[in-house]
């Protein structure tokens, strides 16, 4: 494929097409551009897609016959099974597979070849094309031009194809699971148990698949970590902004960024190690109901995680407002506390409501902390130091390890998903609303 | 003139310091009661900065150090016992662009007398803006507007808010830095109105790039340069007969 | 008027107090921001120090040619190894421990330990040799003094007869402490004194790569025309809308789309770095999309416009003047967006890089842990071994953190020169 790209390249040079250097050089990016695919399918050429291809082939029938979708399952099941050391399936015919195996692989490289073959011919009837259009005296350089812009604007797409993407999955998924439980059931539901359908087997527990227990753990949650970011945070702004000189600001702020840069892991790691622990104690001293992976933990950790979102946008936003409406507060003869309640964080309102939102956004959607760190029970409990569950450790918790992928089970795992992408996106929209109505146009 | 009126504040040796810089050289300089004090001279010359410093606004500026000795009414202003923000209250400043707060007309003019608790109730607050509101000659036109916003005045209303802002804190002296700048000729021409009527409450020193303002609305010009006052008078008398030959090559024009 | 006078000196004390509260507050606030810092700095600090070191026992074994054949090494039976050299320590120092007792000291992994030794290095056979194995996990607690005696002989049933002896053998210098090297080069296992962290690390390799490969180009792709060639319009405005919702979407999400798209429809393999790296990818391509947004922008009009005005066309002038000159930053913004995506757990979670894989992943394809994820199932395992490894991973995985981070100030630092106006 280099050697296509090489030779039309050489041949541009040789042929000098009208009478410019360019001519070579963009017939080599002609013969890039239908060398890319070639590229693609050779990095993605193996026998899981081969086996896609079968599927969509019909069972592979046609090509293989005797084979049908069941076997190609149980053959898939024991490639990762083997991966992974724990040792052959018992009862299956390891013969069978064996040759499955092998007719598999032989086809596998029949079709490599033959589609390798096609790529490198449809490559050169692509360069030739190229060669033909430039000896009827168009442009090559518009029309590399122009290939490369469409590259351009593929690549562009793909961040609108992941919206997309993760809509329809999640909607997709969801649908299936609705089929199961009705959305009345699931969005009004007063208990989460679906560890419940191990026992029944076959017929679905109504009962089993209210969300509200788990939206009450998420916001709660949420809300103890606000109520820790929310003040740390704009005070941080306020010192940053208003009391700090540059050379403190120039460490501190770096500091404080620092606390988003850790990894949720870490912060997990913490909060179950030795956070959670202390307010099992504490809550048990002073009465409450108490578990060792509680809320308050998750919730304390988590609002110290979320302090730079709110303090950098406070920041920002303060910074935005102008000096020279500072200086007239001053010359009013006001204190630095005095500008700074009274003017300033009015002006920088909306920036600073923007960053809460934003920041609370982040706490509902967070995960790692709050599934080492709070409860895996869904329940509607008041104590913070009890375990709470929320929408991330269900979902992590459905997904992880053997699981069947179509059971009322797993899917329930995107109807929760599909709920939290609501959620957040709410959110975000309404921070993001908020900043472009509300923003002061620049003095 | 100056047999008559007192001083109001006294400049003696005042010199400016950014960081190694000198911005301002000795200097010495009067300012009496009611009157108007224009500061004229070429860009870069100090008048700005010897404006701020009339109010300790310099003192937000990291390091500026200002030296020498400038009293209000014989109090020395970087003296020990001086509280800056009462010495705001005592001398008001207005500056180049209209800045008011992003609150309400109301709310723009009573900020000053809130903070300082200069009226014990809410009937009096609205009596301090009323009057500093008419003493702006801004009265007629906001008074069925006083909920709105600040920033929904026109540009020389807003400036003319902003002087409202600092009369209502019943100052001494008012400073304006450049106040026509970025206004139209007809706005710039109600403000030099303005002034003139507020000559007879307060003393005002104001920063002007123009050497016709000047003329029309000052008492006493100072005219700086290169961070020395070079000369300073009746407006009459340096107009018409200029001691120094920069001031004259100033005024009639030849740089700045 | 004196008594006004106090009424206003009065009152502005109290304004200034109120300053100076506020200036104390906040000041706080700071504070408490960097203390939490520094205790988890020393939290992590505290808990990994145990698993820096790991206890070895020096044994002496007979590699006899009675339980090795020479032609089939791999076979052998080095249990026998093993206890033979048990029981001659034991009869040697008259103690009354029982083999299958004193077996429980070492790790349970040390016969398959023999059995490396020996296949790598065969002229082993028939020779007796000192060997260094690992304690196991309870007993390198004990030699480190972090589980008491007490507990062992309650919770363990280990006699005092083992206690004695365990101690005598320490006197004489036959237990030792080395650093933990196998944390770093070894896989992962069952057992904590044999773990290591290369499969999770060659697993987050790949899955980076993979991530890297597909973010940047498209993240480069979609700036380029977005900003430069096709500034303005309504698919300008979509991706912008695009862009900046998926950056606030939660990674759990992604999660889930890989789990329904990739591994569902596509049908790639679970637990692959390359579907990890795909998600990651997808998850950190908003990042990079506005970080290289900001560093296309400050290049400045100028530039353009003399490229320009030399004839070359807009393709020209972006490809060859504008991406140049934006590089250096763009580079700092995806090396950011990287080390993000370098310690994102919970999408990996969901596509299954978590399963106990004993063996390295060979390629892309193959099933693969990654550092973080890695770092929750060893903080999960009831040894305390893998509590104290735990934390050496952390530590490892904010080793590389910074070290990414660095690359990016060194990077900007470095290429300032194109960056001299921004």
């Amino acid at each position: 494929m280099g050697l296509v790209v090489w030779l039309s390249y050489y041949l541009g040079r040789l042929m000098r097409v009208g009478g410019t250097f360019r001519g070579g050089y963009y017939l080599g990016l002609l013969g890039v551009t239908f060398c890319v695919p070639v590229l693609v399918a050779v990095l993605l050429w193996r026998w899981d897609v081969s086996i896609f291809l079968l599927k969509f082939l019909g069972d592979g029938e046609v090509l293989l016959p005797g084979v049908n979708e069941d076997i190609l399952e149980i053959w898939l099941y024991s490639k990762v099974i083997a991966g992974s050391g724990v040792g052959m399936l018992p009862g299956v015919d390891e013969v069978m597979l064996a040759d499955l195996e092998s007719r598999l692989l032989g086809l596998y490289g029949l079709v490599s070849v033959v589609g390798g073959v096609l790529l490198v011919v449809l490559g050169f009837c692509g360069v030739l094309g190229g060669m033909r259009r430039l000896y009827l005296g168009k442009e090559a350089l518009v029309l590399s031009e122009g290939l490369v812009l469409k590259l351009l604007r593929c690549g562009s797409v793909v961040a609108i194809a992941t919206s997309f993407l993760i809509v329809f999955s999640l909607v997709f998924e969801s649908w299936k699971f609705f089929r199961y439980v009705s959305l009345g059931d699931f969005f009004l539901g007063l208990h989460w148990e679906p560890q419940l359908l191990f026992e029944s087997e076959g017929e679905v527990e109504k009962e089993v698949f209210g969300i509200l227990p788990v939206l009450w753990g998420t916001l709660a949650i949420a809300m103890i970590a606000m109520m820790i970011a929310i003040p740390i945070g704009l005070l941080s702004a306020i010192y940053l902004n208003g009391y700090a000189g540059v050379r403190v600001r120039s460490w501190v702020k770096p500091i404080l960024e620092l606390l988003a840069g850790i990894p949720t892991i870490v912060y997990g790691f913490v909060a179950v190690l030795v956070v959670a622990p202390f307010f099992h104690r504490w809550g048990e001293q002073l009465g409450f109901s108490s578990e060792p992976n509680n809320a308050l933990a998750a919730g304390v950790v988590m609002g110290m995680m979320i302090v730079p979102f709110v303090s950098s946008f406070a920041d920002d936003a303060l910074n935005e407002v102008s000096l020279s409406v500072k200086y007239a507060s001053y010359a009013l003869g006001a204190t630095r506390g005095e500008t700074m309640m009274r003017v300033m964080l009015p002006a920088a309102f909306p920036g600073i409501a923007s960053g809460v939102l934003l920041a609370a956004s982040r706490a509902i959607g967070e995960t790692m902390i709050v599934v080492m760190a709070a409860g895996l029970v869904a329940k509607f409990s008041w104590s913070p130091f009890d375990g709470l569950t929320t929408i991330t450790v269900q979902i992590v918790a459905l997904l992880v390890g053997d699981t069947s992928f179509d059971g009322p089970k797993t899917l329930s795992a995107f109807a929760l998903g599909l709920t939290l992408f609501f959620l957040t996106l709410i959110l975000n929209v309404l921070a993001f609303w908020i900043m472009k109505r509300y923003r002061e146009p620049l003095v | 003139m100056e047999g008559l009126s007192r001083i109001k504040v006294e400049c003696r040796g005042v010199s400016a310091f950014y960081g190694e810089t000198q911005a301002l050289n000795e200097v010495n300089l009067s300012i009496y009661d009611h009157e108007v004090m224009a500061l004229i001279g070429p860009s870069g010359c100090g008048k700005s900065t010897f404006l701020r410093s009339l109010n300790r606004m310099n003192d937000l500026v990291s390091g500026c150090r200002i030296e020498g000795e400038i009293s209000l009414d014989g109090e020395d202003i970087y003296g020990r016992g001086m509280d800056v923000t009462r010495l705001r209250t005592r001398v008001g400043m207005v500056f180049q662009k209209p800045n008011p707060f992003s609150k309400s007309v109301f709310e723009n003019v009573a900020y000053g007398p809130r903070i300082h608790g200069m009226a014990s109730n809410r009937s009096e607050l609205e009596g301090i803006v009323e009057t500093s509101l008419r003493r702006a000659s801004l009265w007629e036109e906001v008074k069925d507007r006083m909920k709105q916003p600040g920033s929904s005045l026109s540009g020389g209303q807003q400036q003319r808010l902003c002087i409202a802002r600092a009369i209502a804190l019943n100052p001494e002296v008012i400073l304006m830095d450049e106040p026509c700048s970025a206004l139209d000729p007809i706005a710039t021409a109600r403000i030099e109105e303005l002034i003139a009527e507020l000559r007879g409450s307060y003393s005002l020193v104001v920063v002007t790039h123009s050497i016709q303002q000047a003329a029309r609305i000052s008492d006493r010009v100072a005219f700086f340069h290169l961070g020395k006052l070079v000369e300073d008078g009746l407006t009459g008398d340096i107009y018409n007969d200029p001691k120094d030959d920069r001031t004259l090559g100033y005024i009639t024009g030849r740089f700045g | 008027m004196i008594r006004e006078a106090k009424a206003t000196r009065d009152y502005d004390r109290k304004r200034h107090r109120y300053d100076g509260w506020l200036h104390g507050v906040s000041l706080c606030a700071v504070m408490l921001g960097v203390f939490f810092l520094l205790v988890l700095f020393l939290i992590i600090v505290k808990v990994s120090l145990p698993g820096l070191t790991q206890s070895y026992f020096v044994l002496s074994v007979d590699f006899s040619e009675e339980w090795i054949e020479r032609g089939d090494i791999a076979s052998g039976r080095y249990r026998k190894v093993l206890k033979s050299g048990f029981s001659e320590l034991l009869e040697g120092r008259g103690s009354e421990v029982r083999v299958r007792d004193f077996g429980k000291v070492l790790s349970s992994r040390s016969s398959h330990i023999l059995r490396e030794m020996v296949v790598s290095d065969p002229a082993l056979v028939g020779r007796r040799v000192e060997v260094r194995l690992p304690l196991s996990d309870i007993w390198d607690q004990v030699n480190k003094g972090l589980l008491s005696w007490e507990s062992l002989k309650v919770h363990r049933g280990v006699g005092e007869s083992l206690q004695l002896l365990f101690l005598e053998l320490k006197d004489d210098g036959l237990v030792e402490e080395h650093w933990n090297v196998g944390v770093l080069f070894r896989g992962d296992s069952r057992f904590p004194e044999v773990a290591g962290l290369y499969g999770a690390i060659v697993g987050s390799f790949y899955a980076m790569l993979v991530c890297f490969l597909v973010s940047f180009p498209l993240a480069i792709a979609t700036v380029l025309y977005t900003e430069e060639l096709v500034p303005r319009g309504r698919f300008r405005d979509i991706i912008d809308v695009n862009i900046n919702n998926l950056a606030s979407v939660p990674s759990v999400v992604f999660g889930l789309l890989g789990l329904a798209f990739f591994i569902g429809s596509l049908g790639f393999p679970r637990s692959s770095p390359f579907v990890g790296g795909l998600v990651l990818g997808l998850m950190s391509l908003p990042t990079m999309v506005i970080a290289a947004r900001e560093a296309v922008r400050r290049v400045p009009v100028s530039l353009r416009e003399a490229a320009l005005s030399v004839g070359a066309t807009r393709q020209q002038s972006v490809f060859h003047h504008v991406l140049p000159s934006a590089m250096p930053g763009i580079l700092t913004g995806t090396i950011i967006a990287l080390a993000r995506a370098l310690g994102e757990a919970a999408p990996l979670l969901l596509i299954g890089m978590n399963a106990f894989v004993s063996s390295d992943p060979g390629g892309v394809m193959d099933p693969a842990t990654a550092l973080p994820t890695q770092i929750l199932i060893w903080s999960d395992s009831p040894e305390r071994g893998f509590v104290a490894r735990a934390g050496i991973a952390i530590v490892v995985l904010i080793g590389f953190l910074l070290l990414m981070n660095g690359l990016s100030i060194y990077v900007r630092s470095r290429w300032s020169s194109y960056d001299r106006y921004g």
